[in-house]
């Protein structure tokens, strides 16, 4: 480490200033709306993909045919009589409290019998008017008597308890329905089924809450105001071995949003105080571990209301997101911290500006790898990537601005200007890095232990994994909360109320009843069919009890009559024996038919029983009718039989406004959805993960020893997943992209690490080992304590996660630095003996000098210069506005700025000498230069578009100069460095009449080439292309032998025709062709330069150089020709500095001592 | 639907009393003692069903066969207007004027109101005390003269909301059956008195199965659709 001296080609440290505290309050606003309006979603349906018949039709059901008010009570007891007892019970207390609407312990027609005559009196009045009719031959008044002496005679030999029972009490027999009706809804006349087992030892109480439950806590109130009656009538008198289980709405919404506390609480604390702990053993230090908590949960609470602010509800899933932020978020602090301790001189706007982009690229490819799983098909995980995503740039932005001031508060003085201090080690790889020693320790035993436990690694996934992948879960299971008391008890309904199979829900909408009904028609022929195939075990719907407007309308007169003859059946009646009260049936049959005949449009039954058992299929909506059947699939033991048969079925079915639903089919179809949308996930993430490795290393073999890290890994996580029993459900695969995206990290970090540190695998661990320890612990405990989330598919993708990504950071910390060696070693052996005969490694780290671990900075242009883009440049100049391209392309060089740091280096590296090596000036103009570049390329394009670019042009200076010098016919050569806009110089000597030659190097590709020729002979302007070939020049020498105007780059010359001179005290090539070109042609040499100054570009010319001609013989003296010319243009360059357009380094290393001639190919052509 | 409605009226009619077990009187124990030895008995009976919604009761006579364990026969009316049968775990109602069998199995999640129908033709053919304190309180046990009356209330409590109390009417000197009469929830009774008993008369095995006619339509009310 050095401080308060610099060194040539070591960048000195600027500092990233805090922009302002008070932009902080920007965020008040947002938070406190958010906060207004967060909301916490426990709907289930809420997390699954739209546009899915599998999921409306759910909807749907949720929507009109669950009862949202409605608590099931499950009672399980030792016999019938105690269980029937408690059920009585339970609905006696509940029915005396003021919240219960109503309780239903057994059929609503059993304890009220006398509301069945209505839905008698409907289902006659719904059928055919020929079966009505037949009702009038029954009850026609000459046939009263013979009626009434059947039923008489039937009540005498009737064995059947329940037959006496009803005939006593109707004697007319309307209690006898027709087949049609009787045979279609046994499902509502056995006694107490869809209330009891068939033993009577397990029972279900309905208890409806007297107002809606809208928010969650009132759920939980009702719940435990049913719980608390519930173990009253347990309790008192004491009955051992009673159950009670609690289901419906209610109870899921409670327990869900239970759930959700729970999660927060447990997996918010764990990892909280996991990462609590985990700092307290790498750091022991109370007050950054403190101030680190508060932090977390400052980004914590304001995700949360930013999340709020964008979706308005946060969903069971997304509150996952909490603990995964935890994980992240604490990377950036840990990381800081480290920093900052590891160098204790530099101040904590240096601090950041060395940490910063790696913070910033870290978080993009956190982010990305998150906002990638609203592409998944799942709104639920997409809630929860958007979060994460958003809490992490929150929590990058926070801990790069806040977590250290407080910290080290004598260290929060920007840098000051003039030499600053630096940093050897972290941060950017600098030249200096490259020279850096350390020692050389590769133990043996080390190298030994790391491939014998790859090589197990390898060999026991290999075994483990050929025979058998982890299976894949195609079900909705994973959607459900995990140990759920009421999933258990809805479970148990089905259990002991004997549905074998899950049954399949089938909704049939339309736009009126006559519609539902012809669909219900259409369905029931293809359910027949579908059943005679085995496709389905059997099928229920509602068409017995379907209102038929036709038929009611045509039976209006006839039920009219039978009503109006209600004093005479119940004259006959009595004098045939029967009490008064054998007729109380009868009586309320006529009322309700006299009721519908005076109905106009559909009858419906309206009493309360009738309410409830239609409300069971059928709803309605001012727009709309809907009617709910069941379909019972056949079992089968392969899911793929049972999917290729209800398939066939689905696609039986007619395709509008029925929905066939279940949670058998939602799984499928799913799956097949998120199956389907998988590659949008993956593919981005791949892509993302390419380019970081691409953009990190620039090298094969470590791009593929990453690749190594994510393959083993994901190896490991698959045999882990094998053994353990873990399946691939619709949740957890979405942590593949999470694993890619964060475990690449891991060993990008280690990668860079071993390239600092020259292969030093102490170093590197101590350096960034440690602190990879620290950030993968937290971000595994994050993830793994969604293990104890009430939702399975959370606890699933929690656990995959945090085993996928400790795998990655245990292989790249603890196997990837001895493969790093091994592979990098041999391949800069092999670098440094050609031939492959690899001698013994020498130099830092037992690599070969020479052999750069530390990425070079470029020494070539960027490869964005390249004719797709130039041409894409000239298109959009063409195009756009001018204004619009400016902005545009300053904008694009802010990205390019802080995407490329390299780059970014090199241009600050070049600035140092001309602004005496102030880093804070190189900095501020490097920042400048890259704007300027930016509008300096628009202008070129407008140019090279053949636009007009007259306006651009502001005063000149020195023309005199260049009209004497035209006078004397002697050949002019202008000489610029790359400085303002050298190009402009061809059409502004158009403009008074002078054709311009200008000597170039060859462009990158031949047709990028030809392209910038063809633009600048749109000016008249030939260019001369002279490559690498010296012999080119003997032409230009004719030309200007010829008394022609040539134009001529001084700096940055190729190899050729370099020569070494000073300038700014310092080494630097310049062109040694146009002395050459001097003493060939003998012409006359005038500096130009073309600075942008306000907008428009001031062309001056300066005097001309004077030389002898003779005396240019001499090599010694074309050097000082070439000299007095580079130095000719030093105190502009210093003026100009951000427009010395230099992208890759112009000073040679060690260029503090003049160094030896180069040129010599260029001399000896022109010799 | 037609079950629904039955279930309707009968199921409104609950009543619920508390039982005690009590000790058998000698008498009491003689008789169900003696019930052992029953391997078959017949007689004839009338059926009288006094209905709250009838002003008059019903009277109707008939004939009433017995195989141990678990077998009977009864025909109610002359000609037989309907003949109850069991046979093992399935209970068949024949209506001979209708031409109409109807098959009610006794096992399995339908069979509830049918076994409480059982219960009703049952009553009175008890197998031994266990079995009747298995499937019965006794609320009260009369001996008077040469009667014994035992008066039962049935433990299931779906039976006993149909009907809540029993009457066996036996003679003490010959341990034989005289009546039973049986009390639903509403009030209404049904009362069978019993004479030319005979025991242990040998009877034909297909008295219990008999053919089913040609004509005849056999149906099960209980079978899903």
């Amino acid at each position: 480490m050095v401080e308060g001296a610099h060194r040539p080609g070591h960048v000195p440290l600027p500092g990233l200033k805090h922009p302002g505290r008070w932009l902080w309050l920007f965020l008040i606003v947002p938070v406190a709306l958010g906060l207004a309006r967060l909301h916490f979603d426990v709907e289930v349906f809420d997390l699954l993909p739209t546009n899915l018949e599998a999921v409306e039709g759910l909807k749907l059901y949720q929507q009109y045919f669950a009862n949202a008010r409605e608590l099931i009570v499950t009672i399980t007891g030792r016999d019938a009589e105690q269980t029937e007892a408690v059920a009585r019970k339970l609905a006696d207390e509940l029915r005396a409290n003021s919240q219960v609407a109503s309780v239903l312990w057994e059929p609503p027609w059993l304890e009220h019998p006398e509301q069945a005559a209505e839905l008698m009196a409907y289902l006659w009045f719904n059928q055919p008017p020929a079966v009505f009719g037949e009702l009038t031959n029954r009850l026609a008044p000459d046939k009263l008597t013979d009626t009434l002496a059947a039923t008489r005679d039937e009540l005498a030999t009737s064995m059947s308890p329940q037959q006496i029972a009803l005939l006593s009490y109707d004697p007319y027999g309307l209690a006898r329905l027709p087949e049609s009706v009787a045979g279609a809804a046994p499902a509502f006349g056995q006694g107490q089924e869809g209330f009891s087992s068939a033993d009577g030892k397990f029972r279900l109480v309905f208890v409806q809450a007297r107002h809606e439950l809208r928010t969650y806590r009132e759920c939980q109130e009702f719940l435990t105001l049913v719980k608390g009656a519930g173990a009253r009538a347990v309790a008192a008198p004491a009955l051992p071995g009673v159950r009670l289980g609690f289901t419906g709405r209610p109870a899921f919404v409670a327990e869900v949003s239970a759930g959700m506390e729970h999660d927060i609480t447990t997996s918010v604390g764990g990892t909280a105080g996991i990462i609590a702990i985990l700092f307290w053993l790498a750091h022991r230090r109370v007050k950054p571990m403190l101030w680190l908590l508060t932090l977390l949960a400052c980004i914590l609470f304001c995700t949360l209301s930013l999340g709020g602010l964008i979706y308005g509800k946060i969903n069971v899933v997304s509150m996952g997101f909490a603990a995964i932020l935890l994980g992240l978020a604490v990377d950036y602090a840990v990381v800081h911290y480290q920093e900052a301790l590891a160098h204790p001189h530099l101040t904590i706007p240096q601090i950041r500006h060395v940490i910063a982009p790696s913070i910033f690229w870290a978080a993009v490819t956190t982010i990305s790898a998150f906002l990638v799983l609203n592409f998944g098909g799942l709104p639920g995980l997409g809630q929860l990537g958007t979060l994460v995503g958003l809490g992490v740039a929150l929590a990058a932005t926070i801990m790069i601005f806040e977590f250290l001031p407080p910290l080290f508060p004598g260290r929060n003085q920007p840098p000051s200007s003039g030499p600053a201090a630096s940093l050897e080690t972290g941060g950017e790889p600098t030249p200096l890095a490259l020279v850096a020693q350390a020692p050389a320790r590769a133990p043996r035993v080390r190298t030994v232990a790391a491939f014998a436990v790859t090589t197990v690694v390898i060999l026991t996934t290999a075994g483990i994994l050929a025979l058998g992948f982890p299976r894949i879960d195609t079900t909705a299971n994973a959607l459900r909360p995990r140990n759920s008391p009421a999933y258990a008890a809805m479970d148990r309904i089905q259990a002991e109320l004997s549905q074998q199979h899950e049954p399949l829900w089938l909704l049939i909408g339309g736009a009126n009843v006559e519609q539902v009904g012809q669909r219900l028609n259409q369905i029931a022929s293809v359910l027949s069919t579908a059943k005679s195939n085995h496709w389905i075990e059997g099928f229920t719907l509602p068409t017995p009890l379907w209102p038929d407007p036709q038929f009611q309308a045509e039976n209006r007169s006839i039920a009219l009559r039978l009503a109006n003859e209600g004093p005479l059946l119940r004259q006959v009646a009595l004098t045939n024996g029967f009490a008064p009260s054998a007729l109380a049936l009868t009586e309320r049959v006529l009322e309700s038919w006299r009721a519908a005949a005076q109905t106009t449009g559909v009858f419906w039954p309206t009493n309360p029983m009738s309410q409830w058992i239609f409300s069971k299929f059928a709803a309605r909506t001012p727009t709309n009718d809907l009617g709910f059947g069941v379909v019972t699939p056949v079992s089968t033991n392969t899911a793929a039989v049972s999917h290729t048969r209800l398939a066939a079925l689905q696609a039986e079915l007619p395709r509008n406004d029925v929905w066939l639903s279940g949670w058998e089919l939602l799984g499928s179809a799913i799956f097949s959805r998120v199956e389907s949308n998988f590659w949008k996930v993956l593919a981005p993430m791949v892509f993302l993960v390419m380019l970081s490795l691409y953009l990190a290393f620039r090298r094969a073999p470590e791009i593929l020893l990453s690749l190594a890290v994510l393959l083993l890994s994901g190896a490991c996580l698959l045999t882990t997943m094998r053994l353990v029993g873990w399946s691939w459900n619709l949740l957890d695969l979405m942590a593949i992209p999470l694993v890619l995206g964060t475990g690449v990290d891991y060993s990008i970090f280690m990668q860079l690490a071993l390239r600092r540190h020259h292969g030093d695998l102490d170093l590197a661990y101590q350096s960034v080992g440690r602190a990879l320890l620290l950030c993968g612990g937290t971000a595994i405990a994050g993830f793994g304590s969604l293990a104890w989330s009430s939702n399975a598919g959370m606890a699933s993708l929690g656990q995959v996660c945090a085993v996928g990504i400790g795998s990655n950071m245990l292989i790249a910390i603890f196997l990837l630095p001895v493969w790093w060696r091994a592979v990098l070693v041999r391949a800069a052996s092999h670098h440094s003996s050609p031939g492959g005969n690899a001698g013994p490694p020498t130099g830092p780290g037992n690599l070969p000098n020479g052999f750069a671990l530390t990425e070079a900075p470029p020494t070539t242009p960027s490869s964005l210069y390249r004719s797709e883009f130039w041409r894409m440049g000239l298109c959009v100049v063409r195009t756009l506005p001018a204004w619009l391209c400016g902005a545009l392309s300053r904008a694009a060089a802010r990205v390019y700025w802080a995407l490329a740091p390299h780059r970014r280096t090199v241009v600050i590296n070049n600035l140092l000498p001309p602004l005496s090596d102030d880093a804070a000036a190189a900095h501020k103009k490097a920042r400048s230069l890259f704007q300027q570049f930016a509008l300096k390329l628009v202008d070129l394009w407008r140019y090279e578009a053949g636009l007009n670019i007259d306006d651009l042009f502001g005063p000149t200076s020195g023309w005199e100069y260049f009209l004497a010098a035209q006078a004397q016919k002697r050949g002019i050569l202008l000489v610029t460095p790359h400085l303002g806009n050298w190009e402009f110089g061809g059409p502004l000597l158009r403009q008074r009449g002078v054709r311009l030659q200008v000597l170039t190097l060859a462009e990158p590709g031949a047709d990028f080439t030809r392209l910038r020729q063809g633009s600048r002979a749109r000016w008249d302007i030939e260019t001369l292309v002279i490559g690498d070939d010296p012999f080119a020049f003997l032409d230009v020498i004719r030309r200007l032998e010829d008394g022609a105007t040539v134009a001529l780059l001084l700096d940055r010359p190729p190899a050729p025709s370099a020569v070494t001179v000073q300038l700014f005290g310092r080494r630097f090539a310049a062109s040694v062709a146009v002395a050459e070109l001097a003493r060939a042609s003998g012409c006359i040499l005038l500096p130009v330069y073309l600075p942008r100054v306000n907008g428009r570009y001031e062309a001056h010319i300066l005097p001309p150089v004077p030389y002898e001609r003779a005396t240019l013989r001499d090599r010694a003296a074309r050097k000082q020709l070439t000299q007095t010319l580079i130095s000719a243009f030093e105190p502009l360059i210093r003026q100009y500095a951000d427009q010395w357009y230099h992208f890759i380094p112009v000073w040679p290393p060690d260029s503090g001592t003049p160094g030896t001639t180069n040129g010599g190919q260029l001399e000896e052509a022109l010799s | 639907m037609k079950e629904y409605l039955w279930s309707t009226a009968i199921g409104a009619l609950g009543l619920c009393v508390t039982a005690q077990a009590q000790e058998l009187k000698p008498q009491v124990a003689a008789w169900l003692a003696a019930q052992t030895n029953i391997q078959s008995w017949s007689a004839d009976f009338t059926q009288t069903r006094s209905l709250k919604s009838l002003s008059q009761p019903l009277t109707a006579t008939g004939h009433v066969w017995f195989q141990a364990p678990n077998r009977f026969r009864w025909e109610l009316g002359h000609p037989a207007q309907t003949i109850a049968l069991r046979a093992g775990d399935a209970l068949e109602i024949v209506y001979p004027r209708l031409k109409r069998v109807e098959k009610y199995p006794l096992t399995g999640q339908q069979a509830g109101p049918w076994r409480d129908a059982l219960a009703l033709l049952e009553a009175g053919f008890p197998r031994s005390a266990a079995e009747l304190e298995a499937q019965y309180d006794i609320l009260s046990q009369t001996v008077q003269d040469d009667s014994g009356q035992l008066v039962l209330q049935p433990k299931s409590a779906a039976a006993r909301r149909m009907m809540p109390q029993i009457m066996i009417d036996f003679d003490t000197r010959n341990d034989a059956l005289r009546a039973t009469e049986l009390q639903f929830a509403d009030g209404s009774r049904m009362r069978n008195d019993f004479k030319n008993p005979v025991l242990n008369p040998p009877i034909p095995p297909d008295l219990f199965a008999p053919p089913v006619p040609g004509d005849y339509k056999v149906v099960e009310p209980m079978k899903k659709q």
